[in-house]
């Protein structure tokens, strides 16, 4: 039995089942409205009450007009909760794509930066550059990115076995290289004096408060390109989500395409690290999540994981700079506390 | 034309491949068989640039593989091979889909054309899928995710087939029913194609060439019943057999007759 | 029915030497006794309570003591038992002398082993360093731990005469207390009569730390003629929103850096950059050890805030 050629009505019904550029751009445009709304709305929340209306009109002025607020309101709102929450979007965005993207070169649900032990190897590069590079503030960025490409390639290389690296080898790699680098950041944790130890260990389970005006542009620059430069993998990527050997037969590039996952993944994570410290749980709920309301064709659920992903974050966040005021939590813990229910509802429904 | 010259494949101080010289014909069905550790996987796979040669050639249409990128290696050989285990959902469409990807734009982006629809329903028919085309790959049963693997690789156009052990876990039926699509799909499209299996019968009953192997060497290749004889199949496999006629076929049909000489299996 | 024992101990119970049996029986019961800390004194002849509410059980004289924190290393030395100290932390470097004494680790992670090879007597724990831990096992050890909580300048006033009591130099550390008194009451008289100044207390800059309603520094800012702006907030060292501390308006902002800190926390918090503070340069660097030690040098640190803040008051 063959099917004519012009059978438009059964191709157009095959159609309505996949994923297709249109049906991309509508989710996308979607998730970016939501975006946009969280930033405005939550930037109308923080620890200190500012005057609803006038806040509303200042921001949409784009900062232009001070609105009726006073200099110190139009502070808080365009020099500290502003670049707050668009440093949790970047942060959360980032980590959200390169969790999309591990998951899907390393087939397996489970990949996340955190797990990996990425996160850690950002954390200890960040360390070493505050330690040693203290004055510098490039020295953040820069190391943190070394330190989580140079535990990728760990967790890569110990993951190897004669059958390739198998999912299963590779969350055991990677939770080995976890550990081992949580026990150097402790040990280099006991080398730092008491008031240090207290505020490190803060950051370590995720800061977003502090307020670099030079590296938040280069974090949101990566967090885009990053995304963009993945996106434009992704259909190589759905077919290295089915197997590594299927993949290359049909025609991808693997090892190139390993390449630049690893790297702009590594870069991703490094930079949001050195920003914040680690935010777990972003890079694993947030693509199951995309994936599970959009289906794993990563040429939806990559774009869809980021903008999913900032906008978790920034709920987060808006929780840990709120929900204690005037103190605060780490945004970590409030990721985890969210993150963790709702991985384990996930499991159940899968 | 898709072949291997005097092709010799070491590693590990191994020898898996010791000048082997085939070629694959347009419109026929190559067998390939042999005990484990002949060295026929590493062969079929040395045929899409997968494992690289130590001495010798693999030629496509008179160059040497290693000249091709991989999307053009990919849209003139296209490989059925034990499907990997799938962890994400993914319907029989957009798996099937997949082997598009080859004629896609020359990056890891683009969109499928209206001609990769076409493509996809025409071998979703032939390997009678259609109905199933919505289902995610995971509600399949073996056979039918077989067929799935197989209608990918159809997908791809490519005019060399090459199927590793593309039988084995399937039932009966579904054995049959495979090797007959690939045989339409030669037919039908002169597309040639290399089969490696266990299953001499089966070999015996689809093949137009068979060609046997033994300690990563050639023992002898020509028709089913020039290779599948008794001498040869009890010196490569060690073990008495009985050739006789398939009664409707005529096709050498195999019947191992004792323990292996070499075995204490009683 | 033991009539063998009986037997046995009959005749020796009805001996003169039963004084001799006393001693014998207490010889091998020191012999099994274990935790060597005890050898060198037996008696326990003191009982105090600390500032976990601990009962601390201490011998007559203390010779061996080893302090766990910076502060408590300077109020031995400040109440004149100096020579008595076996081990401190390395961090405790005030006076010069403190530096040459053994090292059993530092403040967070002491070395058990190394605190009992030194057979100290007692041992001196701050909270600050968090050692709730610590101090069980020091008690499997048989070794007396203090644990000391200062909340304010009287509870550090107390913690020195608790000090110098256990450690027998009593009129040393009433002197001592005496004379910090006095000066404390100076400080508190020049600014009576002074608006008190708004105060922010900037702990760690990036992220934003400062000073809350538990902490004795809070106390202090207070007697030194300010007002922490913070002094609401639950906690003792909380980590602040940035918005919190710019809408705060501080008039004074006070850094403690320099000491033992090094340069670390000498630059005012991005969020407090156009504050009334920063803008009219009433930033204070102070140094760290005095404000940051529940011990003498805390009324240093608080003539020196008191002097930043109100200067007019001392103007001599």
């Amino acid at each position: 039995m063959t099917v004519a050629l012009s059978d438009p009505a059964g191709v157009i019904a095959m159609r309505r089942d996949r994923v297709t550029l249109r049906k991309t751009v509508v989710s996308c445009a979607l998730l970016a409205v939501t975006l946009l709304l969280a930033v405005i709305l939550l930037s109308l929340v923080g620890s200190e009450q500012l005057p609803v209306r006038s806040s509303l009109c200042a921001l949409l002025s784009l900062g232009t007009s001070p609105c009726g607020l006073s200099q110190d309101q139009f502070d808080i709102l365009f020099q500290i909760r502003l670049p707050r929450i668009v440093l949790a979007a970047a942060v959360g965005g980032s980590l959200a794509t390169a969790g999309a993207s591990y998951q899907s070169l390393l087939r397996n649900p489970l990949a996340e930066p955190y797990l990996l032990g990425i996160s850690n190897g950002a954390a200890v590069g960040t360390m070493v550059a505050l330690v040693f590079f203290g004055a510098s503030e490039w020295s953040r960025p820069v190391l943190a990115f070394a330190g989580s490409l140079l535990a990728t390639l760990a967790v890569y290389r110990l993951a190897r076995g004669r059958a390739g690296a198998t999912p299963e080898r590779l969350i055991l790699a990677g939770v080995i290289v976890t550990t081992f680098l949580s026990s150097v950041i402790v040990f280099v944790t006991t080398l730092m004096d008491a008031t240090r130890i207290r505020s490190f260990t803060f950051w370590l389970l995720g800061d977003l408060s502090g307020t670099s005006k030079t590296l938040l542009p280069v974090t949101i620059a990566i967090a885009v390109i990053g995304a963009v430069a993945l996106t434009l993998n992704a259909r190589s990527l759905n077919l290295l989500m089915l197997g590594e050997r299927d993949a290359f037969d049909l025609g991808v590039e693997v090892g190139r395409v390993r390449i630049v996952v690893f790297v702009v993944a590594s870069l991703l994570v490094g930079s949001s690290v050195a920003a914040s410290g680690s935010v777990g749980y972003v890079g694993l709920v947030v693509p199951h999540l995309a994936r599970l309301s959009l289906g794993s064709d990563n040429r939806i659920s990559i774009p869809a994981a980021a903008l999913g992903g900032a906008l978790f974050v920034i709920v987060a966040d808006t929780v840990a700079r709120t929900v204690i005021a005037p103190r605060e939590l780490p945004v970590g813990a409030i990721t985890a506390l969210i993150g963790a229910p709702l991985f384990i509802y996930l499991l159940k429904r899968a | 034309m898709l072949e291997a010259r005097d092709l010799t494949i070491s590693y590990n101080d191994r020898v898996a491949v010791s000048n082997v010289t085939l070629t694959l014909s347009a419109g026929e069905i190559t067998t390939l068989v042999g005990p484990n550790g002949a060295g026929k996987s590493t062969l079929l796979r040395s045929l899409n640039g997968q494992v690289s040669r130590t001495s010798g050639a693999v030629l496509l249409d008179g160059q040497p593989i290693e000249k091709y990128s991989r999307r053009a290696i990919g849209r003139r050989v296209a490989v059925v091979a034990q499907e990997a285990e799938l962890r994400f959902p993914v319907t029989v469409l957009e798996f099937v889909l997949g082997g598009r990807f080859a004629w896609g734009p020359n990056s890891g982006w683009g969109w499928e054309t209206e001609r990769d629809l076409v493509v996809a329903a025409e071998v979703l028919a032939e390997t009678e899928l259609t109905e199933l085309s919505g289902r995610l790959m995971n509600e399949l049963s073996g056979g039918e995710r077989q067929r799935a693997v197989l209608a990918r690789a159809l997908a791809t156009e490519a005019s060399f087939l090459l199927l590793d052990e593309p039988t084995a876990n399937l039932d009966l039926a579904h054995q049959a029913m495979l090797l007959n699509l690939v045989r339409n799909r030669c037919d039908a499209r002169q597309t040639a194609a290399l089969v490696v299996t266990h299953d001499l019968n089966l070999a015996a009953q689809f093949a137009d060439n068979v060609l046997l192997m033994k300690d990563g060497k050639a023992v002898r290749s020509g028709r089913p019943h020039e290779v599948l004889t008794p001498e040869l199949l009890s010196r490569v496999f060690d073990i008495e057999v009985l050739v006789d006629a398939h009664p409707i076929t005529g096709a050498p049909r195999v019947t191992p007759l004792a323990v292996p000489r070499t075995g204490e299996i009683k | 029915m033991d009539v063998g024992g009986t037997f046995l101990l009959a005749p020796l119970l009805k001996t003169k030497s039963l004084p001799a049996l006393v001693l014998i029986c207490l010889a091998l019961a020191c012999a099994c006794h274990r935790g060597r800390s005890s050898f060198s004194d037996l008696t326990i002849t003191r009982e105090v309570i600390d500032d976990a509410g601990r009962r601390v059980l201490l011998p007559g004289r203390v010779d061996r003591v080893i302090s766990l924190a910076p502060n408590l290393t300077e109020i031995v030395f400040a109440v004149g038992a100096g020579d008595r100290l076996v081990g401190n932390t390395t961090y405790c470097d005030y006076p010069p002398e403190a530096k040459a004494v053994t090292k059993v680790g530092d403040s967070l992670q002491p070395s058990l082993e190394r605190i009992i090879a030194l057979r100290p007597q007692l041992v001196l724990i701050s909270t600050a360093s968090q050692l709730e831990v610590f101090t069980q096992q020091l008690h499997d050890q048989n070794i007396a731990a203090f644990v000391t909580d200062p909340h304010d300048l009287d509870g550090v006033f107390r913690t020195i005469e608790q000090v110098g009591q256990i450690l027998g130099q009593t009129q040393q550390a009433s002197a001592l207390v005496k004379k910090l008194r006095e000066r404390t009451n100076v400080v508190q008289q020049a600014v009576q009569n002074a608006k008190p100044v708004r105060v922010f207390y900037q702990t760690s800059g990036e992220p934003l730390y400062t000073i809350g309603k538990d902490a004795f520094v809070t106390d202090l800012i207070r007697r030194a003629g300010g007002v922490s702006v913070t002094a609401d907030v639950p906690g003792a060292w909380p980590k602040y929103s940035n918005e919190s501390a710019l809408a705060a308006r501080p008039q004074a902002i006070i850094l403690p850096t320099g000491g033992s800190m090094g340069a670390a926390n000498s630059t005012v918090a991005e969020a407090l950059r156009n504050s009334p503070a920063a803008v009219a340069g009433r930033v204070y660097k102070i140094n760290d050890d005095h404000l940051a030690r529940p011990g003498p040098r805390l009324v240093d640190g608080l003539e020196e805030m008191a002097r930043a803040l109100h200067p007019e008051a001392f103007k001599q």
